[in-house]
């Protein structure tokens, strides 16, 4: 059975569509009208909490993009994209899989909203110029990453680059990318390189 | 021994209520809000909570959960505190989407919020930014009150896992901060019951 995602890029789908195109599987894709997702009957009927992206693998259902990154490894693996748990690097894998959403992506979504969605005299309120401050602040931890390593959990890519990779992207859609390190930028350009990415963001 | 750093009520309660669930000797180092540069200096950690574990040095609360549970202390298994791809992969798929949803769903907006009422001038306090993070939290919150109404004791049924402890101390976080209007009814009485098991109790005096 083929795997539906519901949701496009620039959304988090891109990290599902991504890790589905590095690792092969054949799946389709689901544009949802955001705004409108409530009155999207094959929508609901698969994610009755309207969360974007989604993707139905089979009986499964699942709506948060780290989450699908590590259930598509274990489902689709063996993949040197998923560090198995008795690796030297397995500690660093789940931490930067975790941290590309928990500490560098999530904070950008109130700055996505209040950009495009807030009335003018909101669009840089309290909240949304503190988190991108924040994003900015922590991505020093990726930097200090690639002090040793060329990727997120050690000598090849994985998952955990396809998880901040994916936060560092929306940092450079926001406009804030010159606010990154020099080493981070080099760093996205490589991973915006990949042939999976190239074919994921055209999606 | 395994080391923790370690703010009252800050994420690193995740860690300590898991270690205090597995009866797991571990030893506490309090630090201080804000982070000063000694601690980020440490490397390799970026914020509350880190642990140090041998040569293992490492942070974000859920990883933490993932590396003790599936690898550090195999009784984890024993106990049911964590779910694996097999024999069930949709009931891993189920038990991954909680073990994310407790901090990049409900936790992320849950902060701002906090965050908003805890820095910001009281002007902002109902601003764009801070209605719509209270806006997303309900949005999630419901789907965890969706995933109670069978009436099961714990997220992913009665076992009591590490999704509980993630999204059980999302729920904790907005309670504490007088948030409590935020949470349905099915996960004010889920939080209730997570709130009376001994080791959480233990943990909060940490």
């Amino acid at each position: 059975m083929t795997i539906t995602v519901f949701g496009k890029p620039p959304t988090r789908a891109l990290r599902v569509i991504w890790m589905l195109e590095e690792l092969g599987l054949a799946y389709e894709t689901r544009s949802v009208d955001f705004r409108n997702a409530r009155r999207d009957e094959e929508f609901m009927a698969a994610n009755p909490a309207a969360l974007i992206p989604a993707m139905v693998d089979g009986d499964v259902t699942m709506s948060e993009s780290t989450a699908i990154l590590e259930y598509l490894g274990a489902r689709y693996g063996p993949t040197p994209l998923a560090v198995k748990p008795d690796a030297p690097n397995y500690p660093k894998y789940l931490q930067f899989l975790h941290f590309g959403e928990a500490s560098l992506c999530g904070p950008l979504n109130v700055v996505v909203a209040s950009r495009f969605m807030a009335p003018d005299d909101q669009k840089a309120n309290w909240g949304a110029t503190a988190a991108a401050e924040m994003c900015i602040r922590r991505s020093v931890l990726a930097r200090t990453q690639l002090e040793q390593a060329p990727y997120m959990a050690g000598e090849e890519f994985t998952a955990a680059d396809i998880s901040v990779g994916y936060g560092l992207h929306v940092l450079g859609f926001l406009g804030l990318g010159e606010r990154l390190d020099p080493a981070l930028r080099d760093y996205l350009a490589k991973l915006q390189e990949r042939p999976a990415f190239q074919r994921a963001s055209a999606v | 021994m395994i080391r923790i750093f370690h703010i009252p009520d800050f994420r690193s309660l995740r860690v300590i209520w898991l270690l205090e669930e597995l009866g797991e000797p571990y030893e506490v180092e309090r630090v201080e809000y804000p982070l000063d540069e000694a601690f980020r200096a440490r490397g390799g950690i970026g914020s509350i909570p880190g642990i140090v574990d041998g040569d293992i040095v490492m942070g974000e609360s859920i990883a933490i959960l993932q590396y003790l549970t599936g690898r550090r202390l195999q009784r984890s298994l024993e106990l049911g505190l964590t779910v694996g791809p097999n024999p069930d992969p949709a009931a891993y798929a189920e038990h991954l989407q909680f073990l994310h949803l407790g901090e990049a769903s409900l936790m992320t907006p849950a902060a701002m919020l906090a965050a908003t009422r805890r820095m910001a001038p009281e002007a902002e306090w109902g601003n764009y930014t801070a209605m719509r993070c209270q806006r997303t939290f309900v949005n999630r919150v419901a789907v965890v009150e969706k995933q109670l109404a069978d009436g099961r004791a714990h997220l992913t049924g009665e076992a009591f896992t590490i999704a509980d402890i993630s999204v059980g101390y999302a729920l904790h976080y907005v309670r504490r901060r007088e948030l409590d209007a935020l949470i349905p009814p099915l996960a004010s009485a889920y939080l209730d019951r997570l709130s009376a098991r001994p080791a959480f109790q233990r943990a909060l005096q940490a």
